[in-house]
């Protein structure tokens, strides 16, 4: 924050701590952001204390001087299938506990006023109990809890979904089409960042593949992470790949709107990974090398290695170091049709010494 | 933090700490660690990292519940403490050696045991070579580790460093037999098929020099399943990348190095893996 922002004076409603803080903190974990909600004051109140509005249709504020999210308390309810269509109504008269209602599961929906937990949905008794538990009926009103609950297990893998909370997610399965892919990939994102991704995949499993994940062989997905650790959040979404199908892959990427050098390096791994590590001919290796992008510039053949090192376990330094020998190759041959003939030769003669050297 | 309920115990056995205590830390809270579960180590709690001096004060505080296989790193250390081994390149140990508990943390690390197991599992700090039966690895860890309790550990300090003998053979004796044995347990990664060690390469399988391979990838004569460590090049390793007799899982994904710090859950083979919150130097 820019130290020469004036102090904002405090609005005249009552803050508390709300949200993941709160569960974090009791559960030891670092705590990221820290969300507050406001009780007993009006938008206007907000703005004129120097609160900055976020978005048009919530009454959600940033603090100037903090940079932290200050939503006033409100009540949500459902008007059409999707995770955006809902009414709010924020009024100074919501209370703590009406607003901790509206949130999904118990354990998100303590606060705090200083060092005095607020939890009227037991959400610390879950916490102990290790359980993902939804906090009202109103659960089903989001779609994308469904995900968000996915997501949760896999950051925290200690924690099991209660078997009311995913008979309710099954239920939820008519409005999950409804989502847009952006928010679900968010969700997966999140999970890939987590100590056990796994645990997504098995959530979207035990619910049919949850509409969205329902091309891939989520078996093969699940065996994947749970017998590997990827070095970070990008290797382990390009992974998906190695478990599936080239044309699953690329339509379940395309749906979830996938940022491309993902969706491509995870498609690119679906078909030519196991080649990658295992091609035993020079023109099926060059095909490989080729496909993923090695003789054209960008970040793509990179993170292609990176991927298949997590998921293979082994590192592809070598094929490296024979990418950039293919790419340094030029041939003495006229331009034109015998020039690419040439080239192709050359890189095969190359590849082959290679091979012979290494497999 | 508080017990779960409706859940037995876990043990938790985590890869090559190196002083990386604060992601340590940051592992235990992802995982939920309970306050009756179990923290088991593959070894190398100390050295290259920085707070070696925390992670042995960290995991002795935990009592009954912590155990390690001693790693090499972990001998360098009683190495260095009990046989006037120097200080080598790279080592981060001054704090842990200038602290007033030193003596008192030596001890405690020379109390704990070369192989750990549960019905089902065995930990060790590099592996279990091919010629070794589960008899075998036994009675070779408690050789080891009546040699680094007795009275006699300083002479074992002093003598315990070299390469040879590479190769495993039950006609050795004294230092020679011991010093074979540490090798073994603590130190192998590749051997050719008669079990001769090859110590230099510490890089990937595609890099190993030819006629070795990793311990792993030969037959198990084990009835049960292996965690080891040691080995941060592979970044883990699955049974699915082991000999198909062999069921071996390898934790060391490299934390010390700036990658990653993961646990396996016995109990449901589960991995945990978080990334290394330490501050690499530059």
């Amino acid at each position: 924050m820019n130290a020469s922002t004036p102090p904002a004076r405090r609005p005249s409603g009552k803050t508390y701590l709300v949200g993941g803080a709160v569960r974090d903190g009791l559960l030891g974990l670092p705590v990221r952001e820290r969300d507050w909600v406001v009780v007993g004051a009006t938008a206007a109140e907000m703005l004129a204390h120097g609160y900055k509005q976020v978005g048009r249709d919530f009454p959600v504020f940033l603090d100037p001087r903090s940079g932290e999210q200050h939503a006033l308390a409100r009540t949500e309810r459902k008007t059409g299938p999707g995770h955006a269509d809902f009414t709010c109504h924020a009024a100074p008269s919501v209370t703590l506990e009406e607003d901790l209602l509206r949130r999904d599961l118990t354990i998100n929906a303590m606060a705090k006023d200083g060092d005095r937990l607020i939890d009227p949905h037991g959400g610390k008794a879950d916490l102990d109990a290790r359980l993902l538990r939804h906090v009202s009926p109103a659960f089903a009103e989001d779609p994308l809890r469904v995900f968000r609950v996915a997501r949760f297990a896999a950051q925290l893998p200690s924690f099991r979904i209660a078997d009311e909370t995913l008979a309710l997610m099954a239920s939820m399965r008519p409005e999950l089409a409804a989502l847009s892919g952006e928010r679900v990939w968010a969700e997966l994102a999140k999970a890939a960042a987590g100590p056990a991704p796994a645990r997504f995949f098995e959530t979207a499993s035990a619910l049919n593949g949850a509409v969205w994940f329902e091309q891939l062989n989520l078996d093969a997905t699940v065996a994947l992470f749970r017998r590997r650790a990827f070095r970070n959040q990008a290797t382990a979404l390009v992974a998906i790949g190695w478990a599936n199908q080239r044309d699953a892959i690329a339509s379940t990427l395309s749906r979830l709107k996938a940022p491309r050098l993902t969706a491509r390096a995870a498609t690119a791994l679906a078909g030519h990974g196991p080649a990658l590590v295992e091609a035993e001919t020079a023109p099926a290796l060059l095909e490989a090398l080729a496909a993923i992008g090695v003789f054209r510039p960008g970040p793509l053949p990179e993170l292609v290695f990176a991927a298949v090192e997590d998921c293979a376990g082994e590192s592809l330094q070598p094929l490296r170091d024979l990418a950039q020998a293919l790419r340094r190759i030029r041939v003495d041959a006229t331009p034109g049709p015998a020039y690419g003939v040439a080239l192709r030769d050359a890189r095969l003669a190359r590849i082959a010494s290679w091979q012979k050297a290494h497999r | 933090m508080t017990r779960r309920a409706n859940e037995a115990v876990a043990t938790y056995v985590v890869g090559d700490i190196q002083g990386c205590l604060a992601s340590l830390r940051a592992l235990l809270a992802a995982v939920g660690f309970g306050a009756a579960d179990r923290l088991w180590c593959v070894g190398d709690l100390v050295n290259r990292g920085p707070d070696s001096l925390g992670t042995l004060r960290f995991a002795r505080d935990l009592g009954e519940r912590f155990a390690t296989t001693l790693g090499n790193h972990d001998l360098h250390f009683l190495a260095m403490v009990h046989g006037g081994h120097p200080h080598r390149p790279g080592d981060t140990l001054e704090a842990l050696l200038d602290a007033p508990d030193r003596d008192e943390l030596a001890g405690w690390l020379r109390g704990q045991p070369f192989l750990l197991e549960t019905e089902d599992w065995l930990v060790v700090h590099a592996g279990v070579p091919h010629v070794w039966n589960l008899a075998a690895v036994r009675a070779r860890a408690a050789e080891l580790q009546t040699a680094v309790r007795g009275a006699e550990h300083p002479a074992f300090f002093k003598a315990m460093y070299g390469n040879e003998p590479a190769q495993w053979d039950d006609a050795l004796t004294g230092m020679a037999r011991l010093r074979a044995i540490t090798n073994h347990l603590t130190r192998m990664r590749l051997l050719d098929v008669a079990g001769v060690m090859e110590f230099s390469h510490k890089g990937a399988l595609a890099e190993a020099p030819a006629g070795y391979k990793p311990w792993f990838a030969y037959p198990s004569r084990l009835p049960g399943k292996v965690v080891f460590g040691h080995w941060a090049a592979l970044f883990g390793v699955a049974p699915d990348q082991c000999h198909p007799r062999t069921r071996a899982w390898g934790v060391d994904t490299g934390c010390v190095w700036g990658r990653r710090l993961t646990a396996l859950r016995l109990d449901d083979e589960r991995l945990f893996s978080v990334p290394a919150m330490e501050r690499r130097a530059a």
